[in-house]
């Protein structure tokens, strides 16, 4: 019945979000409709004046590869091309090895390496079934079950907020073995100091494989194995990629709307605004403190458009709302990138119904 | 045709306008339909239902678009048949799995105050909507509102399906957590 209701109340959404859904191109359908010949060829010739030295040190190692796969969601070599210089060195100084394996009842997983900001670590797994078992990426998910407790010079313990695996494209969809990322966040307690990537050593306990099982639409999990696999996995500060920066000077007002009856209520009369208190940037992630009007204890009250970062070369990326929580006075949202930022790519930041804000925190007029 | 011509002939009450809704959103319809009541049939008579009822909305309505307005009375409708074919126990397999999956976004009771209303609940879903990306927007409405398989998803969008299954997954993982630090309880 709680799943009905939640149902029932998906179809009477805002209209504009149905005809978007209708109207929607993806990415890559609209990338192939852009290509045209001369890019191609115009492309080709730039990176031949460069010279093959620059090929070479742009093309990822091939332990890299999933980084782009997660990233870009698309070909290794697409995402490796809208890449910044900045963003690989990233990929390339950011991944370090962890190479713990455990294994219960026949099942080995096995931490690889992983990319840690201090808010959000990737770690690339590798699951292998005993031989009789085959696991296609294609025909099954893993959903791992697992808690991330802290030790070593944090008091107690602190679990992630939350945590997902992400399944990449299998290799070998014949053999018993598949690769997944666990993508993992942390909102740790208000001045707490709390990093996850300052050596500190914390505990990923997996307590189950399941499988998702079935024809499209009519799927279901199952838990192939149930143990525990547990390690201790501790990043290392690394200032490419743990680097964190206030973009803001000061706090600023920003454009918000209040959903009514299921539609954006904006009013000249009443203008609503929210009041960004900071916004701390990272390689993969955005912390941004916001202090939304008294009203939105009443009603919902979001910013009226997203927040964009402005790269130098004019790429636009969008700062994606991941989770939130609330603090004495304000929420703290934390905030995903579609690929990873550098900080000195970074031109302004785009704020909802204000302005633009260089990355030094001047606004700019 | 445009939505704007079409909805003048609803208001000048020309049954033309039928016969250009069906032209233009038929298809739109029938699929929205069928992929909630598996059965032909079914599907048709809802879409039939689904014009009855847009003739005698408009007028008084005059909906900005036709798209989203045929596309949401089609899916309530056919959710209405639903119920009273489960209830004689016929049909619908793809609502049943969408509402399976659903059921991963429920919050924890127990951790949480008070029961949300339903239009407090779709608030919610807006403001949720509109923090997603176009294209996790995208997905997640194709699966649970036009109830869409992965596969036909993925063929529409022109993605994977392997894309498909991951961006579900983080989409409900992340509505879950959404409707938790709301404090909703369904």
């Amino acid at each position: 019945m709680k799943a009905e209701k939640l149902f029932q109340a998906l179809g009477n959404v805002q209209d504009p979000y149905i005809e978007q859904m209708y109207a929607y191109r993806s990415r890559e359908d609209r990338s192939r409709a852009r290509k045209r010949p001369g890019v191609f060829l115009l492309v080709a010739a730039i990176l031949s004046l460069l010279g093959i030295a620059a090929l070479a040190a742009a093309s990822p190692a091939s332990s890299e590869k999933w980084f782009y796969s997660f990233f870009g969601e698309s070909a290794p070599q697409d995402i490796e091309s809208a890449l910044t210089e900045h963003q690989q060195q990233i990929l390339h100084s950011g991944l370090a090895e962890i190479g713990q394996s455990v294994t219960r009842e026949g099942y080995t997983i096995t931490l690889e390496s992983g990319l840690c900001d201090g808010r959000r670590a990737l770690i690339k797994c590798r699951v292998e079934a005993p031989e009789n078992i085959i696991l296609d990426a294609r025909k099954y998910s893993l959903q791992y079950s697992h808690t991330i407790a802290f030790s070593g010079g944090v008091p107690g313990n602190y679990s992630a907020s939350t945590y997902h695996s992400h399944f990449l494209e299998d290799d070998d969809p014949g053999d018993n073995a598949i690769t997944v990322l666990l993508d993992i966040f942390i909102q740790p307690p208000e001045n707490s100091g709390i990093s996850i990537a300052d050596g500190t050593v914390w505990t990923i306990t997996i307590s189950s494989i399941d499988s998702l099982t079935g024809s499209p639409g009519n799927a279901e999990w199952n838990t192939l194995c149930a143990g525990t696999w547990e390690y201790q996995v501790a990043f290392e500060d690394n200032l490419l990629v743990t680097q964190s920066q206030e973009l803001l000077s000061e706090p600023v007002r920003c454009g918000a709307t209040m959903f009514i009856d299921n539609r954006f209520v904006h009013s000249k009369r009443l203008p609503l605004t929210a009041k960004i208190l900071s916004f701390e940037l990272r390689s993969l992630t955005a912390t941004i403190r916001v202090k939304r009007p008294l009203i939105a204890h009443f009603s919902g009250v979001d910013l009226e458009k997203p927040i964009y970062l402005i790269l130098k070369d004019g790429t636009r990326i969008e700062v994606t709302y991941h989770q939130s929580i609330y603090r004495e006075g304000y929420d703290e949202v934390l905030c995903l990138f579609d690929r990873p930022v550098s900080r000195e790519d970074v031109a302004f930041i785009e704020l909802p119904g204000t302005g633009r804000f260089s990355a030094a925190g001047e606004e700019i007029r | 045709m445009d939505d704007k011509e079409i909805i003048d002939l609803y208001w000048t009450r020309s049954e033309r306008a039928i016969a250009e809704t069906d032209q233009k959103y038929g298809r739109l319809c029938r699929r929205i339909a069928f992929n909630i009541l598996a059965n032909s049939e079914d599907s048709e008579e809802c879409v039939s239902d689904t014009y009855l009822k847009t003739w005698n909305s408009i007028p008084p309505k005059r909906p900005n678009g036709l798209c989203a307005f045929l596309g949401k009375i089609t899916r309530n409708l056919a959710l209405n048949r639903h119920e009273k074919n489960t209830a004689q126990k016929r049909g619908g397999a793809g609502v049943c799995a969408a509402l399976e999956e659903l059921a991963e976004c429920i919050p924890d009771s127990r951790t949480l105050e008070e029961t949300v209303d339903s239009r407090i609940l779709t608030d919610k879903l807006n403001l949720f909507l509109g923090r997603l990306s176009p294209e996790a927007r995208c997905i997640f409405l194709r699966r649970y509102w036009e109830v869409c398989s992965i596969r036909e998803i993925a063929e529409l969008c022109r993605i994977s399906e392997s894309k498909v299954k991951v961006s579900l997954f983080r989409t409900r993982g992340k509505l879950k957590a959404f409707l938790e630090q709301e404090g909703i309880v369904l």
